[in-house]
Parts: structure tokens; C-alpha cells; sequence
């Protein structure tokens, strides 16, 4: 099995030495993600088809139809290529919002920890009073005073996701003071800021990266439920949220796969990232 | 102001789901009973709630509620031609500059007091006056003034003729006694309208509903009807889910629910042709689009039959041109599909296909014809044109990439091409000399929004409206069809059919040639009637 002692023993391999006795259900959520990356990353090599192509010829073609194996959608767009494109965008801006959240949560949260104690008031009320909001509304009035891009939505989706993060990160820093290591370094004459990238901040990052997994499941959603509300990414790019959106108005149509197909794509990316995060999490431990 | 009307829309999307996800539960209309049937009561589901229900703020189409409290001096009749409503008859002067105008002498205000010359002169020149902020302020523009002669003769007169002001005073009167020195516009006055249709607004809810009750005392006899309800429901399926539990009588349909509609024996799909068309509005400024020879070969490379087909299900008609009914001479801009005029006319205008297999974009000098397709984001049918269109011109060589905008975010100087909508099938001027005139450019606060300018065109549309009877009407418009088949200042793309589910034992709804968007559906909504 992986956890062996080789890969413990290198700095970068959070993930695997997390899960010393990994269950079946993590690898089948890992395959499932690597399977929907590497599709999306290769769609132009998966389909020639464009996605954006319409064809009257070939409109509203069930799964299975000869040149479309997914069908086509009412205006006779391939949903193969579409669905491998749109994979292509949510799980660009997904995973480049969680990195965004991530990295703003932990600044702030190390900022609070670290920093004097009326920046800790501040950034700690912000917080709560952030929590306090329904935040889907907040992102859509974001996106839509700001405009659909691409730049847009994950921002909005990262200055309403930082919360937990920073939250998680200041505690985790917080009670990294009084530690041995770090008073250690103290004494030995270190900076504030060498401690913090040296021993505090490595040494609080295994719960950040647990949370951090989270955040990737959310930003997906976030970005497919802005899409689908028309305020997401520019409305002629596919992704999982807007092949939705243009699904909508079929619901009672009969072509049931038009929703099925992104919806499904959607939650299995969700349940395979939340079942990795629950694994990450669940085996927080204190040894670097 | 735009972000946060933006916002409001955002804010109502959820709204609509949420009226999806519980379908079964109460009527929006309160008062619309599902299930029991009151004989006289009808709710109709509409899609879109005006901004205001003040007929002179809603400039190119009335929407019903509008439609049936307000009555102008003239209506129109089923082949949309003018006719008496609140002006008995009228005379026109030799010159055509003077129009008498005869009233009604029977016509009282929802609130009871009587309709006057007095209402008149105060409705036209209050819309007239510069400041006033009335969107019908452009139909007065030749007035020069408004007289009343006695309580039931009004005297207009003009500084020029103008072909378009009988249609034009088909816009509704507004009252007197209720808005004598205040603003016109005041959107109080939007939101509880008081006017001198067949029926009356009682009760509003903004973007929910609107009920209005007969007005017993109209004049051209009480409505057969007792209460009509109109609901505002955005999204398409929860307006079929709503017809099929009862829950509204009649609906706004769209071409993916009509043959749903068609199978239900309680309903009756009614298509009625529409004055309003689907073009794709070029940007004179850019320099490429600017050679009419390449206007000329977009015309000709859209199929507009597989658009009709594709996107609106065969419920529309190819257009090739910005008219119809009387006006339109069918031969004179035919624009049908055909591959080999697009490259007959690119190669004349220089161009060659790139690319080693000769199949890349048309390209002179090494620039390739490459443009963008634009349209408002919010409006999935002109998106879904502006797909199938794209996808059509890249198979004719033109390098066009759909750009679909948030209607907040369009700015019509930095667009290639847009997919736009025009049209009336009232008199032509009204749809004609705002986007097409060269006085009317984009640059100087116009409506012509690709900046066209052509010198037969204007001669033509300028002739039009002074145009002094049907004949001259009929050559100036004429001539304006030939300038634009030379000179296309749009690809013509369809005209759009309003479908509608009416109940199959309800009676009254009569064809005619409706205005943008199906407005216009209600224009004798004192004859409907349960059967």
C-alpha cells in the first residue's frame, strides 16, 4: 500500500501520508476525479466536434445517435464535446477559486494569528458577519454588478469562501505558539515571519487542507449555480452550470439526458472531492 | 442604477425556481382560482411585467394591461388598420397639415369623471413638452399644436405632414384631472394607471400579477368578461406546468410547449403571424462590414429556413426584409440562401477563401472577415440565433464568434454585429426612420445603432412619411426596399410567430398581426368570452 515509509518521508506528500489505511471509496473518488481531469484536459483530443457548432440537421438526437454518442441538445450541439469542454471550465475555475479562497483565508488567517490584536477584531468579526449572510446571494449580486468573466466569478467565489479557512488557520496558528518547536525557534532568535513559514504555518496545514478539499467541491457548485442563473461564466462557454441553464427550459420535454448529463457530472465531481476531503480530514494529525 | 437592477433580477431568479419547485401550490393570482371555473373570471400567464403600466412610456408595443385600460383617439381593427376609438372620426386638410378631430361624447374615466377635448390637449402636449421624458415624445415631433374647439373637437397642427401621426395617436389618452401639474411620467401613476378602456387595474403586485375588473360604463359596451387576471410567470415551464393544473385559463407559449398544447384537448393553440423580426444589425464602423458587396454575401449565406426550422420549431417565417403587409414588395430584396452569390460577391470584393485546402475564412491582405455575434445574454432565443448563425457563416468562410452580452453590459459602439428586433405592423415610418435614418445615428443619440448612412434610403424614408396619399406611400417605400437589397444595413434573419394556449370553450381572441414580443394579443378583449 502507498503510505509506505519512502513517501512519509517527502515534505510534499501531505495527501498520501494522510491516509495510511485508504478505504476503497477514496481510490474510486480519486480514479473518478483523474478520469473527469484528464477528459476535460484532453477534450480536443477525446472529440473534433465544436461545441459551439449548431446543426439543424441534428437537433435533439437521444444518446446513442450515429457521430453523437451523448445526443445532441435543441440546437444540435454535440453534448459529448460539450460536456468535455464545460468539464474544462468548471474544473479550471473550481479549482483555481478554492486556490483563491485557500490562499486568502490562510493569509488572513495568519494575519489575524500573527498580527496585532485590533487587524485579529477585525478580521475575526468580518468573519462572523460573513458567515452570517446567505452567501449564494451575495456572489450573484457580485457577478452580476461586476459582470460574467471568468476572473469574476472566481473572485466573487473566493472573497465569499475565505471564512472557514481563515478561521480554521488562525486557531490552528494560535495554539501553535506555546509549542515546543516554535518557542524553540523563538529563543534561537528567528523572526515572526521565518517562524510563520518555517515551523507555525507547516505545522497548521494539515485541518486547512482538510477544509481546503471542501473548498473545491463548493467552488464547483458555486460556479455551476451561478452558470445555471445566467451570471456565471460568459454564456457562449460551455460549462456544467450553463449546459444546465440551456436545459432548463426541456425539462418537460421528454429530452431528460440534456439535464441528466451535466447534473450528473456535477455531483459525481462533488461526492468524489467531498469523499477525498472527508478522508484528509478525518486523519488530521499533528506530525509533520 | 444598472447594478442594481441587475441585482433585482438576479434576486428574482431564485423566485422563479422556486415557483418551478412547487408547481402545485396556490394560484400567484390569489383571486385566480385554480379548479372552479368562474365564468366570467380569465387569467392569462404572461412572461414579462412592463416597467410601467403608462401607455406614453412604452414607446414600440402595449402590453395587455396597458392594452385594455387605456384607449387612444384611434385603434386599429384586425387588419391593423386605423379606426375610431375615442375620436369619432376626423378630416384632414388639403395640405395635410391640419387634422379635425371629432370625439366621443359618452366616454367617462375609470373614476367617473368625463372624457373631454381637455384630456387631449393636455395628453399630447404634455408628451410634447422637451422635458417631459415620455418615450412616444419622438411620434409628436411634426406638432406644432393642439387646440380645442369645444369639449369634443380637437385641432392638431403640424409643422410638417407626416404619413405616421393616425397610427401614432393610437397611443392612449391620459387623464387630466389626474395628472394636471405633476410629472406624466410619475411612476405612481404606472402603478394604479386610471384610463377609458373596457377594463380597469384594481389590483397590483409587481411582477406577480395584475387584476383589473370590467369597467361596466366603457363605451363600447360592458365587456363580456367580469375580471381578468394577468400573472407574470419568467420561466417557460412553469407557465406550461401552470396551464396544465389549471392554474392559469391561457398562456404565453413557447415553440418547445406548443405541440403539448396541441395534444391537451382543454386547450387551443392559437399562431398568430407577428410584425417583429430577428435581424443581425451590422456595425457601419468597421471597415471590413462596411463594403456592401460583403453585406450583400451575409445575406446570402444564412440559411433562413434551417434558423426557422432549428430555433423556433417552424413557428416563425424567413424574413428578408424589416416589412410586411401592404408595404412589402417581396421581390425586391429576395436574400435567399445560396453559397455560390456568397462567393461571387466575396471574390468581387477582393477576397479569397484562406487556408492550403481553400477552405479557411474569406481574407484580403491577409486579414481575415472576422467579427463577433452579439445579442442580449438574458434573451435565449436571440442567443440561440446568434448560435445557429454563427455556425451558418463559418461554413461560408466568415471567421463570426458568438458573444452573447448581459444586457447591462451591451455598448452598441463596440459591437461587429448584434441580433436585434424591429418591426411594427402599424405605419412602416415608425419602424423605419429611427434605425435606419441617417439623422438618427448612434453619434448624435439616435436609435440607429450600426451608424448607417445611405442618401436613398433617407430620400426614401423622408418621402415616406410626408408621403401625401397610399400611392406615393407605396413608391417611397418601394424605393426604400431597393436601397436596402443594393445596401443591406442587417442580415435578415425571421419573423418571429406569437404562439399562444388559449381554453378550447373560450371565444373572442381574433388574428391579427401582433406588435413585439405578442403584445397587441388583447386589442378586443371586451369581446371575449367563456362559451
Amino acid at each position: 500500500m502507498p503510505a509506505d515509509v519512502a513517501v512519509r518521508r517527502r515534505p510534499g506528500a501531505l495527501l498520501t501520508a494522510r491516509l495510511p489505511s485508504p478505504r476503497p471509496a477514496v481510490w474510486a473518488a480519486v480514479a473518478v476525479l483523474a478520469v473527469l481531469g484528464a477528459a476535460s484536459a484532453g477534450a480536443p483530443l477525446l472529440t473534433d466536434l465544436d461545441p459551439l457548432a449548431t446543426d439543424t440537421a441534428a437537433r435533439s438526437l437521444a444518446p446513442g445517435s450515429p457521430g453523437h454518442p451523448l445526443g445532441t441538445d435543441t440546437l444540435g450541439r454535440d453534448l459529448l464535446a460539450r460536456l468535455l469542454h464545460g468539464g474544462r471550465t468548471s474544473l479550471l475555475v473550481g479549482l483555481t477559486a478554492a486556490a483563491v479562497t485557500v490562499v486568502l483565508g490562510v493569509a488572513l488567517g495568519a494575519a489575524a494569528a500573527q498580527g496585532p490584536r485590533w487587524l485579529d477584531a477585525a478580521i475575526t468579526r468580518v468573519a462572523d458577519t460573513m458567515l452570517a449572510l446567505p452567501l449564494l446571494v451575495v456572489v450573484l449580486a457580485l457577478s452580476a454588478v461586476l459582470g460574467g468573466s471568468l476572473t469574476v466569478v472566481v473572485l466573487a467565489i473566493g472573497l465569499t469562501a475565505w471564512m472557514p479557512v481563515a478561521l480554521v488557520a488562525r486557531a490552528e496558528l494560535r495554539s501553535q505558539r506555546a509549542r515546543g518547536y516554535v518557542r524553540a525557534a523563538r529563543s534561537l532568535g528567528l523572526s515572526p515571519w521565518q517562524i510563520l513559514t518555517r515551523h507555525s504555518l507547516p505545522g497548521a496545514l494539515p485541518p486547512v487542507a482538510s477544509i481546503a478539499a471542501f473548498e473545491v467541491g463548493h467552488a464547483i457548485l458555486t460556479e455551476s449555480t451561478l452558470s445555471f442563473l445566467g451570471v456565471g461564466v460568459p454564456p457562449n462557454r460551455p460549462a456544467w452550470g450553463t449546459l444546465l441553464e440551456n436545459a432548463q427550459s426541456h425539462l418537460l420535454t421528454g429530452q431528460w439526458y440534456t439535464v441528466a448529463l451535466p447534473a450528473a457530472a456535477i455531483v459525481v465531481t462533488i461526492v468524489s472531492v467531498n469523499v477525498i476531503a472527508s478522508a484528509v480530514g478525518g486523519e488530521q494529525g499533528r506530525a509533520w | 442604477m444598472t447594478g442594481r437592477r441587475a441585482a433585482a433580477w438576479v434576486l428574482a431568479a431564485p423566485l422563479a425556481l422556486s415557483l418551478v419547485a412547487c408547481s402545485g401550490g396556490q394560484g400567484a393570482a390569489g383571486g385566480g382560482a385554480a379548479g372552479v371555473q368562474d365564468a366570467a373570471s380569465f387569467t392569462y400567464a404572461e412572461s414579462q411585467s412592463p416597467d410601467t403600466f403608462n401607455p406614453v412610456m412604452q414607446d414600440e408595443h402595449t402590453d395587455p394591461v396597458t392594452e385594455m385600460v387605456f384607449r387612444g383617439l384611434v385603434g386599429h381593427d384586425a387588419q391593423n388598420q386605423v379606426v375610431p376609438a375615442l375620436a369619432t372620426g376626423w378630416t384632414v386638410s388639403a395640405d395635410g397639415l391640419t387634422y379635425e378631430l371629432a370625439l366621443r361624447d359618452d366616454v367617462t374615466w375609470h373614476d367617473g369623471e368625463p372624457f373631454t377635448s381637455a384630456d387631449v390637449v393636455f395628453t399630447l402636449d404634455a408628451v410634447r413638452d422637451p422635458g417631459s421624458g415620455a418615450a412616444t415624445q419622438h411620434k409628436l415631433a411634426a406638432l406644432d399644436s393642439v387646440e380645442a374647439l369645444d369639449d369634443t373637437t380637437v385641432v392638431i397642427t403640424l409643422s410638417r405632414p407626416d404619413a405616421a401621426l393616425l397610427d401614432d395617436l393610437a397611443m392612449g389618452i391620459l387623464p387630466e384631472h389626474v395628472l394636471a401639474g405633476e410629472d406624466i411620467t410619475d411612476p405612481a401613476f404606472g402603478r394604479a394607471p386610471i384610463g377609458t378602456g373596457p377594463f380597469e387595474l384594481v389590483d397590483v403586485e409587481t411582477d406577480q400579477f395584475a387584476r383589473l375588473e370590467a369597467n361596466d360604463a366603457f363605451y363600447g359596451g360592458a365587456p363580456r368578461l367580469d375580471e381578468v387576471i394577468i400573472t407574470y410567470v419568467p420561466d417557460a415551464s412553469a407557465r406550461a406546468v401552470q396551464l396544465a393544473t389549471g392554474e392559469v385559463d391561457a398562456a404565453y407559449v413557447e415553440p418547445q410547449q406548443a405541440a403539448a398544447v396541441e395534444e391537451d384537448e382543454d386547450l387551443r393553440l392559437e399562431v398568430w403571424p407577428t410584425a417583429d423580426y430577428r435581424a443581425l444589425m451590422i456595425n457601419m464602423d468597421d471597415p471590413t462590414l462596411a463594403d456592401p458587396r460583403v453585406r450583400r454575401a451575409l445575406n446570402h449565406a444564412v440559411d433562413r429556413d434551417a434558423l426557422v426550422d432549428g430555433v423556433l420549431l417552424g413557428y416563425g417565417e424567413p424574413a428578408t426584409g424589416p416589412l410586411r403587409g401592404p408595404y412589402e414588395q417581396p421581390g425586391a430584396a429576395p436574400s435567399t440562401f445560396d453559397p455560390a452569390t456568397v462567393g461571387r460577391l466575396m471574390t468581387e470584393a477582393g477576397y479569397a477563401r484562406g487556408g492550403s485546402d481553400g477552405a479557411g475564412p474569406w481574407t484580403k491582405d491577409g486579414e481575415p472577415v472576422s467579427f463577433s455575434v452579439s445579442t442580449f445574454a438574458e434573451d435565449d432565443l436571440r442567443v440561440a440565433m446568434g448560435d445557429v448563425v454563427t455556425t451558418q457563416l463559418k461554413e461560408q468562410g466568415f471567421d463570426a464568434v458568438a458573444d452573447p452580452q448581459p444586457r447591462d453590459a451591451v455598448t452598441w459602439e463596440d459591437l461587429d454585429t448584434f441580433v436585434i428586433g424591429w418591426g411594427t405592423p402599424y405605419h412602416p415610418d415608425t419602424s423605419l426612420y429611427s434605425p435606419f435614418h441617417s439623422s438618427q445615428v448612434l453619434a448624435q443619440g439616435g436609435s440607429n445603432l450600426g451608424s448607417y448612412v445611405n442618401a436613398d434610403v433617407d430620400a426614401a424614408l423622408d418621402a415616406g412619411r410626408t408621403a401625401r396619399d397610399e400611392d406615393a406611400e407605396a413608391q417611397a417605400y418601394g424605393r426604400f426596399q431597393e436601397a436596402i437589397a443594393e445596401d443591406p444595413p442587417y442580415v435578415w434573419l425571421a419573423y418571429l410567430q406569437a404562439l399562444n394556449a388559449f381554453p378550447a370553450d373560450f371565444a373572442g381572441p381574433q388574428e391579427r398581426t401582433l406588435e413585439h414580443h405578442g403584445y397587441g394579443l388583447f386589442w378586443n378583449a371586451e369581446d371575449w368570452r367563456w362559451e
